[in-house]
């Protein structure tokens, strides 16, 4: 069995609101485009569409006459195993088998996942993450009647709420992290971007009946076997007891870097969680690779489309429709810093996890491994040695999910760049036995 | 900076280096192991953790055969994750099985339980394995540990008021009667044993050690119940040679798979595409079901070898009150117990228990 092949002009890893601008602007221009995303349909986290949710008539029309355009391949459900060389990856489709595919300029736009500390009783079935429990709603699975409590910090809880609500869930909550005063400071911020509040009254609107609350801690979950109740503190210190059997958490986004292993690409150095540095044309330290959307630095869904926009200008040239995404850019650039503000999640945040809560769910390594000093080894000071002593990130996240837990609460934690970027069967691997005719020259 | 004194520096918190520092720490010696980096981060966390019997020749026979008697010895190790596993040679062609039958045989003879298994009890042994195998010897005594873990809970027994760990400073230069520092500043010590992999080779000029590259691979946990060590006949063979791959794949706790084995010369850490994937079709080929079991990780390690293929134990004659124990490539694991009683035993000029002639590094001088 050999690899499937795919060649064009442009890879575009991730089909969200970045992927999908670019894809329409480079078709637009006549390239041939392979289009990737390892979740069944377009649209990203953002625009997922399911059987719960299908895509709304104005994004339909503009995107479903490009997914079905001559010139580009689209590829769901195909995973990114690695990059053989800066123009070229192996994947693997849903049927498990080894593609290679091939384009002379490639696009990074694949997203972020969200932040989900552990907290006592976060193992429990019934607690997910927020944005989890929303694409489990849009997924089509039935919420109806369901207790829901969400909680954490960000924008990712209100839409959550929306679309758990319009599915019938019973969220019982929104307990925000920040201080009302912050929300507050926030709301009035906002004035000077009509569109965005607009967009962010009308989420509201489809969950008004929903509390928000503001200024609140969360403690843990409690339950026999599954989700009973969550335990919160309230602005006062009071603990307060909220029954439910679902428990969304999101302290924010964390860009999807790990698609970038082995490629060598500069970082941005000036944000908690790493994100790629790119310049004003979205173009990568390297040669022939762009980056857009949340991977460059968390910043929403609008500012997401108009790089991936630049992201494509710049590969056909066409300047003047350049300048103008950049200006639209630099506006959007402007909401998501003061989003990115006022959410900012400090470590007092967090909630306190016990000694014995799991921190690493791949090897089941407990919290008191990861604390400062508690570990009996005393070489434990940087993230090889914690992994090599207690096997923190060495189960099948690869320190995806336990290494940005870690940033968060500011333990020392690096990237794995070890391939797979994710999980992938053995035989699709065992493909670079033959893939590869410049195999042994080094990435660039 | 006021000069310390130890009568035993160790250069090198490898596996070799945490072994000889509990001997001599044991023995009395204020000791002071040194490594530029937190310890067994090197070679030691880029072994498998197979401590197996070896039997090229005598003396690599003597040399495996007291390592596994002083693991077994260390007691509980509960870090280790020890695993009695035993070994499983695979002879996948009829030309294979005379050789494999003779070496059970010469093993036998000395003492090593082993015993041929034909095709019929292979595959009941391990029915994961692809029909039609010859069959297999098994050597029982062998087993997997975990190193990385195994080196913690050695270094936890050294008593500390006799051991000083320093992991952050590098060994530039060995001296008449000193060590010189990286910051510049310099240890007295009585004797000094070099163990620092290839690194060694920058502190004694003219030691032959060599950057061989490894690649390993792991499969998520809950995948597998092999139940051995699984090891192709050919393995040994490649050993030898320059580079190729050969099929090695070794149980870890939790039913994940840890897959080996390649070689070849290189000190870059690059994974090379082509031997991993040939390493992986070549596993497949012995253990089928493996080629839908999800892997996580594939990464490459730098095991320094020799020049002649046998590790340099003993006194570096160009430098004073200097030794060194260096080249282990794929055994040092599991002799570093034997090499550290070896060195030892040559310090305080005493007997060893095994004949160490062979290993001598001044081999490498003539």
């Amino acid at each position: 069995m050999s690899a499937i092949r795919h060649q064009g002009d442009l890879l575009i890893l991730g089909a969200g609101p970045a992927g999908l601008s670019a894809a329409e602007v480079a078709l637009a221009f006549g390239m041939r485009v392979l289009l990737i995303d390892q979740q069944p349909a377009a649209g990203g986290q953002l625009w997922r569409q399911g059987a719960g949710s299908p895509w709304p008539r104005s994004r339909q029309q503009r995107f479903a006459p490009l997914l079905a355009h001559p010139n580009l391949r689209f590829l769901p459900g195909h995973q990114l195993a690695m990059w053989c060389d800066r123009d070229r990856a192996l994947l693997q489709n849903a049927q498990g088998e080894a593609v290679s595919v091939h384009a002379a300029q490639v696009l990074l736009a694949s997203g972020a996942r969200e932040l989900v500390p552990p907290f006592p009783g976060w193992t429990l079935p019934g607690v997910t993450g927020a944005g989890g429990l929303q694409a489990m709603a849009k997924g089509g699975v039935d919420l109806a009647g369901q207790s829901v409590v969400l909680t954490g910090s960000g924008p990712l809880l209100l839409a959550s709420a929306a679309t758990l609500s319009g599915s019938g869930a019973r969220v019982r909550g929104i307990f925000e992290m920040q201080s009302r005063r912050r929300m507050r400071a926030l709301a009035t911020r906002m004035l000077a971007y009509p569109r965005r509040l607009w967009e962010a009254l009308q989420l509201r609107r489809r969950c008004a009946r929903v509390p928000y609350e503001c200024g609140w801690r969360l403690l843990r979950a409690e339950g026999r076997g599954r989700l009973e109740a969550a335990l919160l503190a309230d602005p006062n210190g009071r603990e307060r007891r909220i029954a439910c059997n679902r428990l969304g958490v999101s302290f924010g986004l964390v860009p999807n870097v790990e698609s970038a292993a082995g490629l060598d690409l500069r970082m941005r150095s000036d944000r908690q969680f790493p994100a790629l540095w790119v310049d004003a044309e979205q173009r990568c330290s390297v040669s022939g690779i762009f980056a857009a959307g949340e991977i460059t630095g968390v910043g929403g869904g609008a500012l997401a489309e108009l790089e991936g926009r630049i992201a494509a200008l710049a590969m056909v040239d066409a300047p003047d429709q350049m300048r103008r995404a950049q200006r639209a850019r630099d506006a959007a650039l402007s909401f998501a810093k003061l989003i990115a503000e006022h959410f900012a999640c400090t470590p007092e945040m967090l909630p306190n996890p016990d000694p014995a809560t799991i921190f690493c769910r791949c090897e089941d390594v407990p919290w008191s491994a990861a604390l400062p000093g508690s570990h009996t080894d005393p070489a434990c000071k940087d993230w090889r040695s914690l992994k090599l002593a207690s096997r923190i990130g060495m189960g099948a996240c690869q320190g995806r999910i336990c290494g940005a837990i870690a940033r968060a609460y500011g333990l020392p934690a690096e990237i794995s760049s070890r391939p797979p970027v994710a999980p992938v069967a053995a035989a699709t691997l065992a493909q670079l036995e033959t893939l590869n005719e410049s195999a042994d020259q080094p990435l660039e | 900076m006021a000069a310390t004194t130890y009568d035993l520096a160790i250069v090198g918190a490898g596996m070799v280096g945490v072994c000889l520092a509990l001997d001599a720490t044991g023995a009395g010696l204020r000791t002071l192991l040194i490594d530029r980096q937190p310890p067994g981060q090197g070679a030691s966390a880029a072994a498998m953790g197979h401590l197996l019997i070896l039997d090229s020749d005598a003396d690599e026979l003597a040399l495996t055969r007291l390592g596994l008697r002083r693991w077994r010895e260390y007691g509980e190790l509960p870090a280790a994750q020890w695993n009695d596993a035993g070994t499983l040679w695979i002879a996948a062609a009829e030309n294979e099985i005379g050789p494999l039958q003779a070496r059970g045989e010469a093993l036998a003879k000395q003492g090593i339980a082993c015993q041929w298994l034909d095709g019929a009890a292979l595959a009941e042994a391990e029915p994961g394995l692809r029909p039609g195998l010859c069959g297999a010897l098994r050597v029982d005594g062998d087993a997997l540990i975990y190193p990385p873990g195994a080196l913690s809970d050695l270094l936890r027994r050294i008593p500390r008021d006799r051991l000083t760990l320093m992991n952050d400073r590098s060994v530039v230069q060995l001296e008449e009667q000193t060590l010189l520092l990286d910051d510049g500043s310099r240890i007295h010590a009585g004797q000094r044993v070099v163990c620092a992999g290839l690194h060694s080779a920058a502190l004694l000029p003219g030691l032959p050690v060599l950057p061989r590259k490894g690649h390993l691979a792991i499969t998520n946990r809950g995948q597998v119940q092999v139940r051995h060590a699984l090891v192709e006949a050919g393995y040994v063979a490649t050993t030898h040679s320059g580079s190729g791959v050969a099929c090695n794949l070794q149980p870890r706790p939790g039913g994940q798979l840890l897959i080996g084995a390649s070689r070849e010369l290189g000190d870059s850490r690059q994974i090379n595409q082509r031997l991993l994937g040939q390493m992986l079709a070549r596993a497949i080929g012995f253990y089928p079901t493996l080629a839908q079991m999800p892997l996580i990780r594939c990464w490459t390690g730098i095991r320094p070898t020799s020049a002649d293929g046998h590790p340099l134990i003993g006194r570096w004659p160009p430098l004073p009150n200097t030794w060194v124990a260096a080249g282990h490539e794929g055994l040092g694991i599991t002799t570093a117990p034997a090499t550290a009683q070896l060195l030892l035993a040559q310090l305080l000029g005493r007997p060893s228990g095994i004949d160490g002639a062979r290993f001598d590094p001044s081999r490498a001088l003539a």
